[in-house]
């Protein structure tokens, strides 16, 4: 109950945080009434299951400190899960999404134990390493389809609810809506849970955190699971929305580059900031590319722009875009 | 009954013995000083009895128990709190926050954390500073939160490193005085390292020097600093030739 | 038996000339690693441009990719220079999240930038002096006289690096720096141009990696990726910040992605296809990974427990 209460309780942000916040609030629920393009819905929906990644990622990479380079193998277990258990036994969407995040769980307790023995860059570059080997074994796994991935079979009926199988597009925006408040509630309970702030207090001297009773290696490794059920979530809904599912789109290292540069973006080990990166990134992604690719017919200069934004960010706001933010508070309030 | 008992405690680093044959007893509800130039292995053995360093010597009882090579998370539980001669924040945590995750310890509760950290905060005059970040903090008012976030464990022996490195002389009057409460109000034995000679003199009921890595002297305040040996690691072989009467006068050194 | 002991050399031998070319792409890395701890992602691209540097000099001038690697080393020293002052400098003041991002910035930036100039499709070189001819080693051992040549010259750029690290006055200052940044500027030494010339001396030394690997490798603007990977394994398996760690490690990693095929050898020699699996070929990669995985996990100083 006291768990609900907190996880509702907004009251540490300022007023103008809510009131932006109900205001985007608003607009995310009304958004499919008003006139768009289908390309402005894509962009809108990817915009949603990017910042649930962002938000899973923030709980380890954000909060815990810990720079996790990993994460698409879980969207891919997520995403696999779903897709085979359609296509081999034909169980609804409802009932593969928990059986998916419960296997990716697992897996991040396999490889978490021995992964946070390591830090800082060394941790980074093993889940990149541990992310890649799980994708080789996708990609030669005959039962799971291979290199050529799987094709999710359209059903008779649509909208099918149970098997999230629609032809309009808004049905999957408000699917992953719900998951986006969802996430957001709970990442408000996270971040101010006894859990929480303890990893807050690792990523801040992890000595002395240890000091003070906490086992920071069992944390990580509880964070980093939080963070992978989020991501598998996901990637459930991936293989529904998408129907195509390749271990090269769910599981390339560059999907897991992107969910932390969102958050990173936007301003990680905050409750915005990887909503905020989403907002970012995504759709100057979609746009450039399809502006400089499709139009101009200048391959690479839509990312050649990106890149150098996300080069200036780490260069001059480590902290990111929230951190530019708080700062101009600061110094108003000063 | 002795709280914490050490036994020929032994630490090596590769070919350094930052300590060897080190021996004492801190009974419940002391307070004992832990004294030596720079260098002698002080850091090192409060390292080796929080759980940081494995000790490859000797062992450590705690509470009666056998806690030679426990992880400082365990003996944090077992209820031992300790302090940083360095503390290095990223800034995070504000203060009470700060607090609130050694509360944690003992509560899987937010609210009761929040309300005991606010309590311990203002016991120890500290509320204004509650919504302040840990970075940028003033020396003094840092040293303070950091024993205010240890003492939110409910440990029953604190082991202070250098709390009054840095201070002015008001600011050490005031160390005194909430280290001696800590001490007498909430009845938690205290293991100093301190090189501040005035809190140690004023507060130590025994003080334990130690040099090169081992015991070298062991006394009340007074006796300790009449003690050739001590004057001798602390001030050099030439300074006791040369007044070897300071000694035998029994005038205090330090 | 024959069958197998032949396929086995060819292996070995293919995984010792192609471990050369990793020891020196994996040298670059720890140069700049052993100086700034920092991790740089744009590595492999920094190969990559040596890759092109090499395939230019090769088809405008119609020469071998081996004369390209004086060229490639030019390239890729101001590539190095101008990534520190344009980048790497300010990341430095930001904590490690910035480094990784920053040079992930940079990788993007710089493939990119190859994309957008040289095209998406593998090219590789088809003319040239030795492009063509081969050397039988023994019977049935036909090795790429480019191969070879490749792999002695990676000998060659590893000798003249460890004898600027080792040996001269800016080496010395380097690896002052690398131990104690802060005495380091007491003593003199300018330790900011110290970091650029890092940068500089690994980017020249993964650009002689990236002419040399021409040989054995086509280039394409996605190439990078892999050998950021496969450099960090090497640079975790030798010891981070460890030269000569780096040339054995190397040869390890090169013989480790030569797996599958030893493995076909040894198929052979038990009896058929049987054992024959296409599917280990998918995974040579996964060796190395893996590797860097075990490593660090269970030897994090490297496989030879050499001080960084």
């Amino acid at each position: 109950m006291e768990a609900l209460r907190q996880a509702f309780d907004f009251s540490d942000f300022p007023r103008t945080d809510l009131c932006v916040a109900v205001a985007v609030a608003v607009f995310l629920f009304v958004f499919p009434a008003l006139p768009h393009s289908s390309f402005a819905m894509a962009t809108m929906i990817q915009f949603l299951m990017f910042s649930v990644y962002g938000m899973g990622w923030n709980t380890i990479g954000g909060y815990g400190g810990q720079v996790d380079l990993g994460k698409a193998q879980y969207v891919g277990i997520g995403a696999y899960t779903t897709a085979v258990m359609q296509i081999r036994w034909d169980l609804p969407f409802w009932v593969s999404l928990p059986i998916g995040m419960s296997l990716a769980v697992g897996w991040s307790f396999i490889i978490g134990y021995p992964l946070f023995r390591l830090r800082g860059h060394y941790f980074a570059i093993a889940t990149i390493a541990t992310s890649l080997i799980l994708k080789d074994v996708f990609e030669s796994w005959s039962f799971i389809g291979g290199a050529r991935g799987l094709k999710i079979p359209l059903r008779a009926e649509m909208p099918d609810f149970w098997f999230l199988q629609f032809r309009e597009d808004y049905y999957y925006y408000y699917v992953i809506l719900a998951f986006f408040f969802v996430g957001l509630i709970y990442l408000n309970w996270f971040r101010q849970s006894r859990i929480g702030m303890q990893l807050r207090c690792i990523k801040d001297n992890e000595e002395m955190a240890r000091s003070l009773g906490i086992d920071s290696h069992w944390a990580k490794i509880k964070a980093y699971a939080v963070a992978t059920a989020f991501v598998a979530a996901v990637g459930s809904f991936h293989a529904c929305y998408n129907f195509n599912i390749e271990p090269e789109d769910v599981m390339s290292l560059d999907l897991s580059v992107l969910i932390a540069l969102m958050a990173m973006l936007g301003g990680a080990g905050s409750l915005w900031g990887p909503i905020i990166g989403a907002a970012i990134l995504v759709p100057m992604k979609n746009y450039l590319g399809a502006w400089f690719g499709a139009k101009a017919g200048l391959i690479g200069l839509d990312l050649i722009i990106y890149s150098t934004i996300i080069m200036a960010i780490a260069a001059f706001e480590p902290r990111g875009i929230w951190g530019i933010v708080t700062r101009i508070r600061q110094s108003r309030s000063d | 009954m002795a709280l914490l008992k050490v036994q020929d405690l032994g630490m090596r680093f590769g070919g350094l013995m930052a300590n060897w044959g080190v021996s004492f007893e801190i009974a419940s509800g002391e307070m004992v000083g832990l004294i030596g130039p720079n260098g002698a292995g002080k850091s090192t053995l409060f390292n080796c009895i929080a759980g940081l360093y494995n000790p490859t010597h000797g062992r450590i009882h705690f509470l009666d128990q056998d806690v030679t090579g426990r992880k400082p998370y365990e003996m944090a539980r077992m209820g031992l709190a300790r302090t940083f001669q360095v503390y290095v924040a990223s800034g995070d945590l504000t203060v009470l926050e700060n607090v609130m995750v050694g509360c944690f310890l003992k509560t899987r509760s937010r609210r009761l954390a929040k309300e005991r950290a606010g309590e311990l905060l203002s016991s120890m005059r500290l509320s204004h500073l509650s919504d302040r970040n840990m970075a940028n903090l003033p020396v003094a008012a840092q040293k303070r939160v950091v024993m205010a976030t240890a003492l939110a464990t409910e440990p029953k022996l604190l082991l202070l490193d250098e709390v009054a490195a840095g201070l002015n002389s008001t600011e050490i009057d005031e160390m005194i005085g909430l280290i001696r409460w800590v001490n007498t109000e909430m009845g938690i034995s205290v293991i100093l390292i301190e090189h501040v000679m005035e809190l140690v003199m004023n507060l130590s009921q025994r003080v334990l020097v130690l040099d090169s890595g081992t015991l070298i002297a062991e006394g009340e305040p007074e006796e300790i600093v009449r003690k050739p040996e001590v004057i001798k690691a602390y001030l050099g072989e030439r300074y006791l030739n040369e007044h070897s009467d300071a000694s035998s006068k029994g005038e205090p050194v330090a | 038996m024959d069958a197998f002991l032949l396929q086995m050399a060819k292996a070995i031998t293919a995984g010792l000339l192609m471990g050369l070319v990793f020891g020196l792409v994996a040298l670059g890395l720890t140069i700049i690693f052993g100086v700034m701890d920092i991790v740089n992602f744009a590595h492999g691209e920094f190969l990559m441009i040596g890759m092109y540097a090499g395939l230019l000099t090769a088809t405008v001038f119609g020469l071998d990719p081996l004369f390209g690697l004086p060229v490639a080393a030019v390239v890729g020293f101001a590539l190095g220079i101008a990534c520190y002052y344009g980048l790497v400098r300010f990341l430095l003041r930001g904590p490690m999240v910035a480094q990784l991002f920053g040079t992930f910035g940079l990788m993007l930036f710089l493939r990119n930038v190859a994309l957008l100039i040289m095209g998406a499709d593998p090219q590789s070189v088809h003319s040239g002096l030795l492009v063509g001819k081969s050397f039988v080693l023994g019977p049935g051992i036909v090795i790429e006289v480019t191969k070879l040549a490749a792999g002695g010259l990676s000998l060659l750029a590893f000798g003249f690096m460890w004898w600027v690290m080792k040996r001269t006055k800016i080496g010395k200052a380097l690896t002052a720096t690398a131990l104690d940044a802060q005495a380091a500027r007491y003593m003199g030494i300018p330790t900011e141009r110290m970091n650029s010339l890092a940068w500089g001396l690994g980017g020249a030394t993964v650009g002689m990696a990236g002419a040399l690997l021409l040989n054995f490798w086509p280039v394409e603007p996605n190439v990078g990726l892999l050998f950021t990977m496969i450099a960090f394994a090497t640079v975790a398996l030798g010891g981070f910040g460890s030269i000569s760690g780096a040339a054995v490690a190397g040869l390890i990693v090169g013989l480790l992605i030569n797996i599958p095929s030893m493995w076909d050898a040894f198929s052979m020699l038990i009896g058929g296809d049987r054992l024959q699996v296409g599917l280990l070929h998918q995974f040579k990669y996964s060796f190395v990974y893996a590797a860097y995985f075990l490593i660090m996990v269970f030897r994090p100083r490297g496989l030879f427990g050499w001080k960084h």
